[in-house]
């Protein structure tokens, strides 16, 4: 039947153009940065990305750095009230101390698009990519 | 619209697709649609009537309803409905550890789709008000309304709209005691209305039997005005959706909500709503939502009209809106039905586990995703083709070009969501 092949057509067409092995095209890879720290990748293999929360702002809140499946990453995080850091998906925690840096460790062995906020006062501090 | 809030619950959302997926699923939807108008069947082939089609299953229909059968499925509902009223108000007040959102969000909202597809429109099997309702009937006097039947679908629509704000906007959505709230609400007004309006309040009324009913034509079963359970091509049992009063509003406002969500999702949205208040955010959601309603009715209404034989028939072309919404919810939700569904039941039988993320590569989603919106395109406009052969005057060709244009509008509007997500 007519509507059937054009269907089975335009799968088929689709299904061997299916494997998409990672583009770098619409996203970008870039690590967040604060204010007063630059971003350095002090171990070979581990990504770390920094960000800080100060008189109610968060400056990294529209960075989307973005990081290989299976990379070791740090998160470093300084607020300036006491907080709680939160990395969705992944269900990573660390209590943060007012003024005090918090190093937050773990490897992204999930690929997708991750919200990491603080729980007090719910905001967005950045989103995390972890592409394949 | 951060992404916890965005789909109430999972910490988890999708990578955008890649650009050369994008590309051959736009190429697709464009080559399909031009070759649907230009070189396809030029008389109607698709049934407008139920009745005398597809093939009568009555092995499968007797088992299916007897009075086991309808017992069980009811009694299903009812000790859901029980359960989750229960947890979501006497457990832990987290999404996190409460089953709840996730039952409501993922299980029934998201599962009844491809549920639907699959089975047919199950909802009135084992809908736990309308059971309640029957039983209150039963034993107290009854007035004497009946369902009116100017309320056509409208009811439907509202519920279902209303709903896609409580998913997509509502203030702590995900928490058990929003679930909880909700649930109690929405039961007490259907056994009201129920109640007072009898079956025939369940059967048109309800926003997750609406939910179910539509998205149940793109199945193979189908039911004759006589009840008889055929097995139809899903072609014919899109055509055969009967065109009601509010046909049209159901699924302006399942394509409207779902665009709107994945848009809630994009970054440009993210940069724009970064640093406005809460109130603000659901303000400027609110009226996101609504627009997104009036822009699929507007554009769609526009198109059909500008073609069409006679005025006000935009509602028989509803039914070609149903698998491009199917195709956008599929892309939308398919993977939190893979990873957060995993949670109601994890979350119960074994807390402390974690969802395995590693069943369903990164590329297998995005392939899907694609190929949900494609193929729900290339069905819908095979659909709107066959009704236009009835519906509009003039040159076939040339008189269908306003109402595909709409539709290649809405399926790329749908990859390049997926696109920036």
């Amino acid at each position: 039947m007519k509507p059937l092949k054009v269907l089975v057509l335009v799968c088929v067409l689709l299904a061997g153009c299916s494997d998409d092995s990672s583009e770098p095209d619409s996203t970008t890879s870039t690590t967040a940065t604060s204010n007063s720290s630059a971003v350095a990748t002090t171990v070979p293999s581990t990504n770390t990305i920094a960000a800080t929360y100060a008189n109610g702002v968060v400056t990294t809140a529209n960075a989307r750095p973005a990081v290989k499946k299976g990379t070791p990453v740090a998160l470093l995080v300084k607020s300036d009230k006491d907080e709680e850091l939160h990395v969705h998906g992944y269900d990573k925690t660390l209590p943060l101390k007012a003024n005090q840096e918090g190093r937050l460790e773990f490897t992204a062995d999930i690929t997708g698009v991750f919200e990491v906020e603080l729980h007090h006062v719910d905001k967005l501090l950045l989103t995390l990519e972890v592409k394949p | 619209m951060e992404l916890i809030l965005a789909h109430g619950i999972g910490g988890r959302a999708d990578l955008p697709i890649s650009l050369s997926l994008a590309q051959y699923g736009a190429a697709g939807i464009l080559i399909a649609t031009f070759v649907t108008i230009a070189l396809l069947w030029k008389k109607p082939k698709f049934q407008t009537s139920a009745e005398g089609f597809g093939i009568a299953v009555p092995g499968i229909q007797r088992v299916i309803d007897s009075s086991i059968a309808n017992v069980l499925l009811r009694a299903v509902g009812v000790c859901a409905l029980m359960a989750t009223l229960g947890i979501a108000i006497f457990g832990d007040d987290k999404s996190s550890v409460n089953p709840t959102p996730t039952w409501l969000y993922v299980w029934l909202w998201v599962g009844l789709i491809p549920a639907s597809i699959l089975f047919g429109a199950i909802w009135h099997r084992i809908d736990p008000l309308a059971t309640i309702t029957a039983g209150l009937r039963s034993v107290y006097d009854r007035g004497p309304k009946t369902y009116p039947t100017d309320w056509g679908r409208w009811p439907g629509a509202i519920g279902l709209a209303v709903f896609g704000w409580l998913e997509l906007i509502a203030p702590e959505r995900d928490a058990p005691t929003t679930v909880a709230l909700f649930v109690a609400c929405y039961s007490i007004v259907h056994i009201v209305m129920g109640f007072i309006y009898g079956p025939g309040w369940h059967e048109k009324a309800d926003t997750f039997g609406n939910f179910s009913d539509f998205f149940a034509r793109l199945s193979p079963w189908m039911r004759r005005k006589d009840n008889t359970l055929v097995l139809t091509n899903p072609f014919h049992n899109l055509a055969a959706l009967p065109v009601e009063r509010g046909t049209f509003a159901v699924v302006t406002v399942l394509l409207g909500t779902t665009a709107f969500d994945g848009f809630g999702r994009t970054q440009m949205w993210n940069r724009w709503t970064g640093d406005i208040g809460d109130e603000a955010l659901i303000l400027l959601s609110t009226v996101g939502l609504l627009a997104a309603y009036l822009i699929v009715a507007g554009t769609f209404s526009l198109a059909v009209g500008v073609s069409s034989k006679t005025k006000g028939v935009t509602g028989d072309f509803a039914h070609s809106v149903i698998p491009i919404a199917a195709g956008y919810f599929i892309a939308h939700y398919f993977s939190l039905l893979l990873f957060q569904g995993q949670a109601g039941y994890l979350l119960l039988f074994a807390p402390g586990s974690g969802i395995n993320y590693s069943f369903v590569s990164a590329s297998v989603i995005a392939s899907t995703q694609v190929l949900a919106i494609v193929a729900g395109h290339v069905i819908g406009v095979l659909s709107a083709h066959d009704r236009a052969l009835t519906k509009f005057e003039g040159n076939q060709v040339r008189s269908q070009f306003p109402l595909m244009t709409v539709m290649v509008c809405y399926t790329f509007a749908g990859i390049g969501l997926l696109l920036s997500a």
